[in-house]
């Protein structure tokens, strides 16, 4: 085949009238397969050769280790946003907990934190309520207690407010306690103490440690 | 009627009683109960209750509450147990075993082994009733409990120191 190619290639030389001795066809041939005699072999060892060194084969123990750095495997938590949790506590009344987020934590799934947390309890005469509000809380769905860290404002539907650092609603025993100084006021004036405990179920309010009260006096509220 | 009286009468040497009923109550305690359903709140240990210029102390205080005029809260009674001590501005002062205080009566009522002092003066009986608003104080005898025991005729006793004369 390569025959009749190049006998086409003579006649196309004699028609142009060139020289037909000058470069028969055939020898360029054979000069391109000679040369890749040599090039295809010398390519295969530098094909060979590249890939030797980059498989580390003469790397030195000096050298610096080129490791993959441990990646943080992204905290595999629960998150849920605008969460609203409602139960009994019990004695049978209702509370209800909104917040803002609500985060499980990975490996306790009773441990829930809240984000600005909001807890609505009902008072022991159903018609009475209890609204506990603050920046941060853990909720603990085995022992349905609720730990609230930080700013937290109480207030009550029969005119008692309260300001503390840290409070533990119990919800089973329907009871809200801060073992930290709280200060507010109720119907009958201002109070300060340094720790206390409101019962759900009966009503009280126990103040302990360095109570402070100041009842409004007849004239008007709290005047000199 | 009385207050005419009172203000005829010269300032009473035991009438330092006197204070407004209607200026605020500052009271301090160790601990505080609550009680809302029953609207009283019991103040105790080392209770301290001050109002204007009077200071009462006692072992505990219990002040009952309800809703007055305007649906305002207001304290209805003050009751002080235990080792009651009630002290005035001028030095004046009445220990007794308890203490009553109705607000709205303005008058304090306390019992059992009372003794009023004024500087040197002592006066003792078994009740004494302090007018706050006249700022009098009316001590009355009476069979004690345990009279016969300590042997006292439960009578009123008053001691009065008369002024050192001045030299002349």
């Amino acid at each position: 085949m390569s025959e009749s190619l190049g006998e086409s290639e003579a006649n196309a030389g004699k028609r142009r009238g060139a020289p037909l001795q000058a470069r028969p066809p055939a020898s360029r041939h054979s000069r391109f397969v000679s040369a890749m005699k040599v090039a295809l072999p010398l390519g295969a060892i530098a094909l060979f050769a590249t890939v030797l060194i980059y498989s580390g084969a003469f790397d030195t123990h000096d050298k610096l280790d080129i490791s993959f750095r441990e990646i943080s495997t992204p905290n595999n938590d629960l998150r849920m946003v605008s969460p609203r949790v409602t139960g009994l506590d019990g004695s049978g009344r209702p509370y209800v907990l909104t917040a803002d987020t609500a985060t499980q934590a990975p490996g306790k799934p009773n441990h829930v934190t809240l984000d600005n947390v909001q807890a609505d309890l009902k008072l022991e005469n159903n018609t009475d309520w209890v609204s506990l509000s603050s920046t941060t809380g853990l909720l603990d769905t085995e022992t349905q207690t609720l730990d609230l860290t930080q700013k937290i404002d109480i207030y009550a539907s029969t005119g008692y407010e309260f300001h503390g650092t840290s409070v533990m609603v119990d919800f089973r025993k329907g009871t809200v306690s801060s073992s930290t100084p709280v200060e507010g006021h109720g119907p009958l004036g201002t109070l300060r103490a340094d720790s206390m405990t409101a019962n759900n179920a009966n009503r009280t309010l126990h103040f302990q440690g360095r109570v402070k009260v100041r009842i409004y006096g007849q004239e008007g509220k709290g005047k000199q | 009627a009385p207050a005419r009286a009172a203000e005829a009468a010269p300032r009473d040497p035991l009438s330092g009683f006197a204070t407004n009923p209607d200026a605020p109550i500052e009271i301090e305690s160790d601990s505080l109960e609550v009680q809302d359903q029953q609207h009283q709140a019991t103040f105790i240990g080392n209770v301290v209750a001050t109002q204007g210029g009077m200071k009462l102390r006692s072992d505990r205080l219990k002040a009952s509450y309800a809703q007055g005029t305007g649906g305002k809260t207001q304290i209805q009674e003050i009751v002080a147990t235990g080792n009651v001590h009630v002290m005035s501005k001028d030095d004046q002062s009445a220990d007794g075993d308890w203490a009553r205080y109705v607000v709205a009566k303005r008058n304090i009522l306390m019992g059992d082994k009372v003794v009023l002092r004024q500087g040197k003066n002592i006066i003792r009986g078994t009740k004494l009733t302090i007018d706050l608003a006249t700022g009098r104080s009316k001590i009355i005898g009476g069979a004690e409990a345990g009279a016969a025991k300590t042997g006292s005729t439960g009578r009123v006793k008053a001691l009065f120191q008369p002024p050192p004369k001045e030299k002349k």
